[in-house]
């Protein structure tokens, strides 16, 4: 049948476009950045002075004046140092002094633009570095050490002093090797021992706390958390585990595949897993007797200080397993999968540990520890045998009976039919040219489907086919569509080729099929006799609910081809669901302009409308013509074989071919150009 | 003599989150998306030193959905099968449809990945025009491109993404 894949793509963007954003960059990458662009300016400015014939004289000026401004501050600052670091006041004396200076010097225009530049950057700076401790940014502060003018960097130490934060200590290290002949003495050494003092005194503190916390409640353990990650700046999750009563639960935690035990209390801490390819995560919990157990989901931006989980009573199950006969099997695997949306999402994801299960030879099994609130699939399976029951989500503490379940072969024919037949041959075209990468779909046999794809010659083999037993199959290629017929092997091997057609192959070359349509959209009744001079891309087979991303192309198409004389039509196929207004409406939604028609019922079109059907090749397997009339008359003459089927016809009237997506526009432009 | 001096401040201020947004959707998590965001600032700096630049907002979202895109590349490059290696689990029934989540988490990251599978033009017209909502005569005007240009290459990134989706 026609393929739905076509929505993915809108479904995927729509889906990005929907994921939430983030405020903004990190503070920190955004002062960075901001840094970087206007040292960079400031440099370009710099160079574009040095150009000028006043060179020499504004770069000592400016020397001299940066020289003043430091010396000035520093002055000051060897004072505050000395009383105690006052950040504050470290910056409104710096700003004082740069104010006076900028009033006192008034020379070279150059150097003002300069200076005020200078100025106004140590100025920003040290604004930031205010803003930087007041959030306690340690991480910029640093940055500030390192990449800040001189004074910014002392008042950065003289704050990084104060917050007593130990990753700034290299930095400042550094700084007062580099400085420590400074003539000001040297303002980094006394932040060094302050963060000293200050780290020491934490780590007193905490181990104080730590041994407290066994017996305090968990809000005491909330604040030691949050500290030591400020400390370590490890991303871990710390959290309880509890029971729906909240009371502690020890057991463990999985999540992004790291596995923790938790802490007697129930508090436990983990990494927070990589975030690189998604932004939620489904992690599991288990109480260490076993009982209780749970899945939640960890997405990025939770809070990582404050996770609870309650984990619930699981659930049970038991069953008994029996053949067509009723009598009980042995032997049989079982799996427990989690199921979603008819969607296999995870296989015995758990592993041994939770989902227990026990099966004996009388062929009643027993699953103990089953997750609650979940789709389940159960799936018992023997060599030749399959069955699958879907579980919706069980209720904690569930005991779920099953009952008798019976053990169905796999295969449609039971155990007596022998898979040993073979065919193989070429897959070819209409020329009788075989198909590289062309497809088989196979199946379903049993429960089983499969795909196969020709080689680079275009030859197939499927092997193992149930010998006297029809198989269905579909063999699809770009541009051919879906071409599906059912095979039945008498002889173990067997060649054959398999000749498939582009829809519509009988028409080509022939008056364009008349459209039969039922309402017009966009334009008055039209028939293709009346466009004769222009060449027509005709959409067979439209549905704007199911795929309105087709007619998004559609329209791209005709933008694009606007100035020439080519004319799109597109034919919607009926479909029960949509009505007439729903079609109206859809064409104002998508703002599609161009002539769209909805299919008219089929009978009109008759076997005598149909061409003769061209001869095929010898020994070759021919899909028969499909029946399309559920789909609409047009579609049907059409032969629509796949969605997106176009067909152009020439400024004569013919139907010249039904084009792939590779080949569209190629012919599109040979049409025109005829 | 005449000194022209960009206030960056002012650029960030006003193209910043366009960029953020840019980068963010595109790489989908914050540290690579900063990464985006510094280096095309970055670059626009120095693009701006050689040439006089018109119109930074449409010449900062060129960058950063060609930088985005890049890192794209780069980091399907390197985790060839780590994509499909998502652990999966389940979850029971509070929250919003948690698993319906995962599977949307799902859907972006195909679309992220074959996104780094189309050539950079492609891949620039089709964010500009898809996540960026911009016009084809923004694009070909930011680009430099016919507006005809636009439209094909855009159907071309459609029919390359649909295929890859299918595929994956």
């Amino acid at each position: 049948m026609k393929k739905k894949n076509n929505n993915t793509l809108d479904d995927a963007v729509k889906a990005l476009k929907n994921e939430p954003i983030s405020e903004g960059p990190p503070k920190e990458i955004l002062d960075d950045t901001l840094r970087k662009l206007t040292d960079a300016s400031w440099e370009e400015l710099r160079k574009s002075v040095a150009t000028t014939e006043k060179i020499k004289v504004s770069k000592k000026l400016i020397q001299f004046g940066a020289a003043a401004v430091i010396i000035i501050v520093l002055g000051l600052l060897l004072i505050s140092v000395f009383t105690g670091p006052e950040g504050q006041e470290v910056i409104e004396v710096a700003r004082e002094a740069i104010e006076a200076k900028g009033v006192a010097e008034t020379t070279e225009p150059d150097l003002d633009i300069a200076t005020e530049r200078l100025s106004a950057r140590l100025q920003e700076e040290l604004e930031s570095i205010e803003e930087f401790f007041a959030a306690g940014d340690v991480g910029s502060l640093v940055a500030m050490l390192n990449e800040g003018m001189y004074e910014s960097k002392i008042a950065a130490a003289n704050y990084l002093g104060e917050i007593g934060d130990s990753r700034a200590i290299t930095a400042l290290e550094e700084l007062s090797l580099r400085y420590g002949d400074d003539e000001a003495g040297n303002p980094f050494v006394g932040a060094i021992e302050q963060i000293n003092a200050r780290v020491q005194a934490e780590e007193t503190k905490l181990a104080k706390q730590s041994t407290d916390i066994i017996q305090t409640q968990p809000a005491a353990q909330k604040e030691v958390s949050a500290e030591t990650r400020i400390i370590n700046e490890q991303k871990n999750i710390h959290g309880w585990l509890m029971d729906p009563a909240g009371n502690p639960v020890a057991g463990t935690i999985q999540l992004g595949g790291l596995t923790v035990a938790t802490e007697e209390d129930g508090s436990f801490t983990i990494p927070e897993p990589d975030y690189k390819e998604q932004n939620s995560f489904i992690g599991q919990a288990l109480s260490a007797q076993g009982d209780l157990g749970s899945f939640f989901v960890w997405s990025r931006g939770n809070d990582i200080n404050n996770a609870e989980i309650i984990v619930e009573p699981l659930a049970s199950a038991t069953g008994l397993v029996v053949d067509a006969n009723a009598e009980p099997v042995a032997d049989f695997e079982l799996k427990i999968s989690v199921f979603s949306k008819e969607r296999l999402t995870s296989q015995s994801a758990i592993g041994e540990e939770l989902w227990k299960s026990q099966s004996y030879t009388d062929g009643s099994f027993d699953i103990n520890s089953m997750p609650t609130g979940v789709g389940l699939r159960l799936t018992i399976e023997k060599p030749g045998h399959k069955t699958a029951i879907d579980l919706d989500g069980l209720a904690a503490g569930e005991n779920l009976d099953l009952g008798q379940i019976t053990l169905e072969p796999t295969e449609e024919r039971g155990q007596d039919t022998q898979w040993n037949c073979s065919i193989e041959g070429f897959i070819i075209n209409e020329n009788n040219e075989p198909l590289a990468g062309a497809k088989l779909d196979i199946g379903p046999i049993g429960e089983e489907r499969f795909t196969i794809e020709t080689d680079a010659e275009g030859w197939y083999k499927l092997t193992g086919l149930p010998k006297d037993v029809e198989v269905k199959i579909v063999a699809l290629a770009d541009g051919y569509g879906h071409n599906p017929f059912t095979y039945k092997c008498s002889e173990p091997n067997n060649i054959a080729d398999i000749q498939i057609f582009p829809p519509a192959y009988d028409w080509y070359d022939k008056p364009a099929p008349p459209l039969f349509v039922e309402k017009w959209f966009n334009t008055e009744p039209i028939t293709l006799e009346e466009l004769a001079g222009q060449v027509v891309l005709l959409h067979v087979g439209a549905n704007l609910k199911e795929r309105p991303e087709e007619i998004q192309e559609l329209k791209e198409l005709s933008e694009t081809y606007a100035e020439s004389p080519l004319v799109f039509i597109a034919i919607h196929e009926r479909a029960r669901d949509i009505t007439e207004d729903d079609i109206q409406q859809l064409i104002e939604e998508n703002d599609v302009n161009f002539p769209f028609g909805i299919d008219q019922q089929s009978d009109v079109v008759t076997d005598m409308m149909l061409p003769e059907s061209r001869p095929q090749g010898q020994n070759s397997v021919r899909p028969a013509r499909r029946d399309l009339r559920a789909a609409g008359a047009t579609c049907s003459i059409y032969e629509v074989k796949a969605n997106q089927a176009y067909y152009l016809i020439d400024k004569n009237g013919l139907l010249r071919i039904s084009p792939t997506q590779t080949n569209l526009e190629e012919w599109i432009e040979y049409l025109l150009n005829e | 003599m005449h000194l022209q001096v960009t206030d960056w401040r002012l650029i960030v201020d006003k193209h910043g989150r366009a960029v953020w947004e840019t980068a963010y959707r595109l790489l989908g998590n914050q540290a690579d998306a900063a990464d985006c965001f510094q280096e095309t600032f970055i670059s626009a700096l120095e693009v701006s030193k050689r040439q006089r630049v018109r119109s930074f907002s449409a010449l900062l979202v060129r960058i950063a959905t060609s930088r985005a895109i890049d890192q794209l590349r780069e980091r399907y490059r390197h985790s060839k099968h780590r994509e499909e290696a998502v652990d999966l689990i389940l979850v029971p029934s509070r929250g919003p449809g948690p698993i319906e989540q995962v599977q949307v988490q799902e859907l972006t990251g195909r679309l992220r990945k074959a996104l780094s599978h189309l050539g950079p033009q492609e891949a620039q017209v089709f964010c500009m025009h898809c996540l960026n909502d911009m016009s084809y005569r923004q694009i070909a005007k930011g680009l430099g491109l016919q507006t005809s240009t636009v439209g094909v290459l855009l159907h071309r990134a459609r029919r390359k993404l649909q295929d890859f989706l299918k595929v994956t």
